[in-house]
């Protein structure tokens, strides 16, 4: 029987929830740990209000990630969501540089514009922020534009741009000026 | 024209919906993060599909397959089996490259083993990770490790202010008062100033005897060895792997990670190498780019081996196709991105003549500069035209536009998502007045008050893989975009280069946090 696939149950002591029943008599505001780790951060936010707890918990707001409950498993988070927590847990730090590789990676276009204020945010505590990014939305909103290029491989290696959003469309070369201003044309 | 149906999808958020998604047609789904598109596409259709047709085999094959559980939904209907191409990063060692996974090489291997000259034999001979054909020196890794002397030693100072960087030899450790015993050293001369001699007694002298015990009346006998001899004996020598996390993290800042210097990092023995077609042999081959190798494949004219040069030929094509054809086949796969890793997948699916299946995507433009997007799009079409059901989750307009039904799935995320507020086309979207619907279709704005700067982080003639001689100011204290084509040398500027000089910034990147569940 090595060889059949291992059954996998739901553990008849705690029904799945992972705590012991003494743990579980403990209650605030009526909820139990089981029943406040099945929270989603939005709703803990509020059940939490006036306690420190909910300022933490506002960050991964500010992550756009308040759609996730408080005992989901980190395995089971994408690379785009364990890089918005990443980010969450070092948003308080000022005279730092911050170096982010896609942030818009999972986002929707409405999502992409919290990852916006985040990083005006940072900025605004002394912080330098260096994003690698394609999205045209967001390079349209840096201070500054870098573009290497102008192809992939041997090809490329090259600083074909240095400036402002405005400049790249007014007087940019090479691919991302192209698209760029394509993009804000349609 | 058939539909896959739902009725009473219920998975995650899901609010008990019912849809029909259009078969042979491309389908893009889209909505805010976390709205429940993941639950219908993949966590419904893809379960469904693969847990049914992994059904099909006996217990003891199972066992060994993915396992997938019954989504929570009353009906699923006209469904066929599904091909998933997700955004996981390859795993392998550095024995994996992009040539082995997409069996590029192999064919490589057989061609030159049959055509190139002089001929010695089968073509496991052109293989680094065969006995027949690796580098013995290196193993066929390519690599060596040593100890890199700039960073090992500060020549400015003497061994007593602390010349040697290594923490193991801190000034008033065990190791540096061993050091010392030997009586071999000026401890306040300066290491600049040492002769040939005295330095190589440093680094590299064989066992000297030397008492310890001073004059506390008891004797001990012991060696001193030059450090490098000593450190290569008690780190490199071992797997690196298998020392701790802290301690690898320590000695990785001291060592130099060279071409192995028999085969230059070819991996494979001087036998092979001196095998060539056209003047080139594999390994000169195979660091070429996907673009420069069907030019080189291109200039064989052979006709016996005409059906083997053109499915490589095929293959390397598809790379090209999808926007990666400034890889090469030497690239070790555990360092493709995910949406590069996800490109060697889908250059995998090309070539098979599938017809009638589902093939689901997760976010395909993600690593894709604008420019390259039409690629992909191509490729999706060419999968429907061939008969399939493409399914995307996507929200790059560029794709959600070529699209032949949009289903958004929302209006919010997590309890207030998992409704399909909208389906039908992208000319439909204008009036829908979903949350995708407004930002499709809103101006677009471009900042103006940008903020100004008044000092840079300087790199001064970054050459690291693809980088010509670059000098470049990062403003401080603002925001800067790096970007440029995929492969144009962004991630080797900041994450080489940059890195290199300004080491105490914080990288927030995409691998995944922590381990347990």
């Amino acid at each position: 029987m090595a060889y059949m696939d291992p059954i996998k149950t739901t553990c008849e002591s705690c029904g799945g929830t992972r705590f012991n029943d003494k743990s579980k008599t403990y209650l605030f505001n009526e909820k139990n740990i089981v029943e406040v780790l099945d929270m989603t951060i939005i709703k803990a936010i509020e059940f939490f209000k006036d306690i420190s707890i909910s300022s933490k918990l506002k960050l991964l707001t500010d992550v756009g990630l308040d759609y996730l409950k408080l005992n989901q498993p980190l395995s089971t988070l994408s690379g785009g969501e364990a890089q918005r927590i990443k980010l969450a847990s070092k948003l308080h730090l000022s005279n730092e540089t911050y170096i982010l590789d896609e942030p818009t990676t999972g986002l929707h276009m409405r999502d992409i514009k919290k990852v916006m204020n985040i990083i005006d945010d940072l900025v605004s505590k002394g912080n330098t922020v260096i994003v690698i990014e394609h999205n045209l939305d967001f390079i349209l909103q840096a201070d500054w534009i870098i573009d290497i290029g102008p192809e992939g491989g041997n090809k490329g290696g090259d600083i074909i741009f240095e400036g402002t959003p405005g400049e790249i469309i007014s007087r940019g070369y090479g691919y991302t000026s192209q698209r760029l201003k394509n993009y804000i044309d349609n | 024209m058939s539909n896959i149906v739902i009725k009473g999808a219920r998975h995650n958020n899901l609010k008990n919906i019912d849809i029909k998604i259009p078969r042979n047609q491309i389908t893009v789904f889209t909505g805010l993060s976390g709205s429940g598109k993941s639950s219908l596409v993949f966590e419904t259709i893809n379960a469904e599909a693969q847990r049914q047709m992994l059904d099909s085999y006996t217990s003891f094959q199972r066992s060994r397959l993915p396992k997938y559980k019954k989504p929570k939904a009353d009906l699923i209907e006209g469904i066929s089996p599904s091909i998933f191409l997700n955004q996981k990063r390859f795993s392998g060692s550095s024995r994996s490259t992009l040539g082995t996974v997409t069996e590029i090489y192999t064919e490589l291997r057989l061609l030159y083993s049959r055509m190139g000259s002089p001929v010695v034999g089968a073509s496991n001979k052109f293989s680094f990770n065969s006995p027949h054909g690796m580098c013995r020196h290196c193993n066929g890794t390519g690599k060596s490790v040593e100890i890199d002397l700039d960073k090992l030693l500060d020549e400015n100072k003497s061994l007593n202010e602390g010349a040697i960087q290594f923490p193991d030899y801190k000034v008033d450790s065990i190791m540096f008062k061993q050091l010392l015993l030997a009586g071999l050293f000026d401890i306040d001369k300066k290491i600049k100033d040492y002769t040939d001699e005295e330095r190589y007694n440093l680094l590299n002298v064989k066992n000297i005897r030397i008492d310890y015990g001073g004059n506390t009346g008891m004797v001990m006998q012991g060696n001193y060895e030059g450090i490098i001899r000593k450190l290569n004996k008690l780190y490199l020598n071992k797997d690196i792997n298998s020392l701790g996390e802290r301690k690898r993290k320590m000695i990785s800042r001291f060592i130099l990670n060279t071409d192995c210097t028999v085969c230059n990092g070819a991996r494979i023995n001087q036998e092979a190498l001196s095998v060539t077609i056209n003047g080139k042999n594999i390994h000169e081959a195979s660091v070429l780019s996907m673009d420069e190798l069907i030019v080189f494949l291109s200039n064989i004219k052979d006709l016996r081996f005409k059906i083997i040069l053109s499915q490589i030929k095929n293959k390397v094509k598809h790379l090209i196709d999808l926007g990666i054809g400034y890889l090469t086949l030497s690239r070790e796969i555990s360092t493709l991105s995910g949406g590069e890793a996800q490109r060697v997948r889908i250059s995998n699916q090309l070539g098979n003549s599938l017809t009638e299946m589902i093939y689901i995507f997760d976010e395909p433009s993600v690593g894709l500069h604008s420019r390259d997007v039409h690629l992909l799009n191509e490729f999706l079409v060419r999968l429907k035209d061939k008969g399939n059901t493409v399914l995307v989750v996507e929200h790059d307009p560029e794709v959600i536009k070529i699209a032949d039904s949009i289903v958004e799935i929302g209006p919010g995320s997590g309890s207030k998502g998992g409704n399909v507020v909208f389906q039908g086309s992208y000319a439909d979207m204008i009036n829908s007045n979903t949350v995708t619907g407004i930002e499709l279709f809103k101006k677009k704005y471009v900042k103006t008050n940008t903020r100004t700067y008044n000092d840079t982080y300087n790199i001064y003639n970054a050459t690291s893989n693809n980088l010509k001689n670059v000098t470049v100011g990062i403003p401080k204290r603002i925001f800067t975009v790096i970007t440029g084509v995929a492969g144009s040398g962004k991630s080797s500027l900041i994450h080489n280069e940059f890195i290199k000089e300004y080491n105490d910034a914080i990288v927030i990147d995409q691998n995944p946090i922590g381990t347990s569940n």
